[in-house]
């Protein structure tokens, strides 16, 4: 028999909350008597009529762009902030990680810090003792605990933080975007400490932009949009809807945000042409050049995983769709890939790979990188593609022509993936 | 109210923690380091009994005693209400961040000044032996006007530690209002030298009423007068009260305030 958990430990209802932006503050007392009854002040609407459940030792991920109320309502589940209309029930110990390390004193050592920290946390000495040796032995900090948390560093203090924070043996865990900060290595360890921690049945709510690690990690998804859930469900339709308005967005515009879709079976259709500069544009910013006598029309990625979407591991196409105006010989396609901050991490042409020489006549096609197990790690990488003539001129080069996400079901740690197996052997 | 007390119970390791280490962190730094908890107290009283038994030669038999009992007091009520204002504030690093029962706040500063004002009794107890004054059962009204002290100002502190908030001068304001209230109140004299009139009217005063149960008590060595006793209790309790009540209701707001 299936046992199927549906105590609700979170129930938001019809949750609105505004914050007053203060134009200039009145917290003065000749401020508060001269401007009394005109406060200046305007309302910002964080969030609008929002409601959701969160059923016991669900994952769940907020995602949306800044600004979307996604922080707002983890605020509000912490009780940090109250709404303005609406209810918020929440049953069960919450840790609230908003922040890494918030409490610290920085004169006093690591070891009393935890102490400090764990009370913050609603935890007795008693308890804290009892997981002491743990929470160092997590934070890795060696003889450093008993120094000032002063002379940490950041990385040092933030191992601290999370190893008090995950100790604390919650119900509830709420985390705001920590899962970004420290080193690869640092954040493989979180996760799987998450992971933990779900395996025991705790509830997990996590806001963040990085949508792979969602991805990995909740069941489900909720993506906020202009203060309201704009859609809730498993994370991959989720994400993907997602990522194509954030797409959208950025190539509309500041405007673009009161972009409206209700259902998402037109989504992956629309990834297509959002998923990337739009071609006009990219001219104009200069992502964009060449002689025009063949030109790329489209560049679609595709995996099991969906449109603009892979696996890490599994096979991946990289189709280019192009037009030629006036007949060429001897042309090369290649395409290069880039990671978010910029930096190369693969590129390479027919040329290069010594196929033969392409020679096109007028009319179009297409063409399509084909990888057996694509190894890049998991995160975002811009894919730059062009069509180039013997001589390195080109027909059409096109930067940043699509955006791809790459997900992982490994935290192992770097760039690319290299293929490997282990093998252990014993000396008796 | 039931439920933010069992809240408040649950914090308690909290409010210990906190208090701790506003303590630890006050003298932190200092060559003599936690000393200064007893130093100030005796220098003070240093201070005070050559000035006015040697210079001004006040005819009040030991004065000085007299003056350090009130004193005292009123370091714990001062110290502890001029902290608390800012407190929220203060740590608004906190309040943005973590959840906690924000009564802890001011509670753990007046707590601090409660613990001092104890740890500055090894002060006093021998400055009484001294000057002839031993323990008799008046002495245990101590713990009750002690008692009464704190709720009039975990009171005022939970008022004031809200509104600053929202009314930051309320901070700057208070340095002069407390020296104000300072002489209002008969630390440095007796009621005796005003008018029976004037002094009833001193007597509205609850810290009035605090500092004369605590000389009553140790330097005049009676029982506290019970109108006075029970007139202070009462108004303590409502000013509890109406700070909490009052507290509950600007606390929604506090994270996005400060």
């Amino acid at each position: 028999m299936i046992m199927v958990n549906t105590e609700k430990v979170i129930r938001v209802q019809n949750v609105s909350k505004n914050f007053r932006v203060h134009t200039e503050r009145n917290s003065t007392l000749k401020e508060r008597v001269l401007y009394a009854g005109r406060a200046k002040y305007r309302d910002f609407v964080a969030l609008r009529d929002v409601s959701l459940d969160v059923t016991r030792g669900e994952s769940l991920g907020l995602i949306g762009v800044n600004g979307s109320g996604k922080s707002t309502l983890l605020k509000l589940m912490s009780k940090i902030l109250y709404p303005d209309s609406g209810t918020v029930d929440v049953r069960g110990r919450v840790s609230s990680l908003l922040e890494l390390g918030a409490g610290f004193h920085p004169d006093f050592s690591g070891r009393e810090n935890v102490f400090m920290n764990g009370a913050l946390l609603g935890l007795s000495r008693k308890e804290i003792r009892d997981k002491l040796d743990e929470i160092i032995d997590f934070s890795e900090l060696g003889d450093f605990i008993n120094e000032p948390v002063r002379s940490y560093s950041s990385g040092m203090y933030m191992r601290l933080a999370f190893s008090v924070a995950v100790a604390v043996d919650p119900e509830i865990i709420l985390i705001d975007e920590i899962l970004a900060v420290g080193d690869a290595a640092f954040q493989a360890k979180c996760m799987n400490r998450l992971r933990t921690l779900r395996a025991r049945d705790t509830t997990i709510i996590i806001v963040t932009h990085d949508t792979a690690a969602v991805e990995r990690f909740c069941d489900r998804v909720v993506w906020m949009h202009d203060s309201r859930v704009k859609m809730e469900g498993k994370p991959i339709n989720c994400i993907q809807s997602y990522l194509a308005t954030v797409f959208k967005a950025s190539n509309e515009g500041s405007n673009a945000m009161s972009f409206e879709r209700s259902d998402t079976s037109e989504t992956s259709e629309e990834i297509r042409s959002l998923n990337g500069t739009d071609s006009s544009e990219a001219i104009d910013a200069g992502l964009r050049w060449g002689t025009g006598d063949v030109t790329i029309d489209e560049v679609v990625v595709t995996s099991s995983a969906g449109r603009g979407l892979v696996q890490c591991g599994e096979p991946l196409d990289i189709t280019i769709r192009f037009s030629v105006k006036q007949g060429v010989n001897d042309v090369d396609f290649g395409i290069e890939i880039f990671t978010a901050d910029d930096v190369q991490c693969y590129g390479t042409n027919t040329r290069l790979d010594r196929y033969d020489t392409i020679s096109l006549i007028q009319g179009s096609g297409s063409i399509t990188f084909h990888s057996t197990d694509f190894c890049l790690l998991s995160g975002s990488y811009w894919i730059d593609v062009a069509c180039s003539a013997a001589d390195t001129q080109a027909h059409d080069y096109w930067r940043r022509a699509t955006q791809i996400q790459v997900y992982s079901d490994i935290n192992d740690v770097g760039l690319c993936r290299v293929p490997h197996e282990w093998k252990l052997s014993i000396d008796h | 109210m039931y439920a933010r007390l069992v809240e408040l119970w649950k914090y308690r390791e909290m409010l210990w923690s906190m208090i701790l280490s506003e303590l630890r962190t006050r003298y932190r730094g200092s060559f003599l380091g936690f000393l200064w908890t007893f130093i100030n107290p005796l220098l003070t009283l240093m201070v005070y009994t050559f000035i006015f038994s040697r210079i001004m030669k006040v005819t009040m038999p030991h004065y000085a005693l007299f003056m350090f009992i009130g004193l005292l007091a009123w370091n714990l009520f001062a110290t502890g209400i001029q902290s608390s204002a800012s407190v929220i504030v203060r740590q608004g690093s906190l309040v943005k961040k973590i959840y906690f029962p924000r009564e802890i706040l001011p509670l753990s500063v007046v707590g601090g000044s409660v613990i001092n004002y104890l740890l500055s009794l090894v002060i006093l107890v021998p400055f009484l032996f001294i000057n002839g004054y031993y323990p008799t059962v008046n002495w245990l009204y101590v713990p009750l006007i002690l008692l009464m002290e704190m709720i009039f100002t975990v009171g005022l502190a939970l008022l004031l530690s809200s509104l600053t908030v929202y009314l930051r001068d309320i901070e700057h304001m208070l340095g002069i209002f407390l020296m104000l209230w300072f002489y209002l109140t008969p630390v440095i004299y007796s009621l005796k030298i005003l008018s029976p009139g004037i002094a009833q009217m001193f007597k509205l005063n609850p810290m009035s009423d605090v500092v004369l149960s605590f000389q009553s008590t140790l330097y005049y060595n009676e029982s506290p007068h019970w109108k006075l006793f029970l007139y202070g209790y009462g108004i303590s309790v409502v000013v509890l009260i109406f700070g909490w009540w009052l507290f509950t209701r600007l606390n929604r707001r506090f994270a996005e305030e400060v």
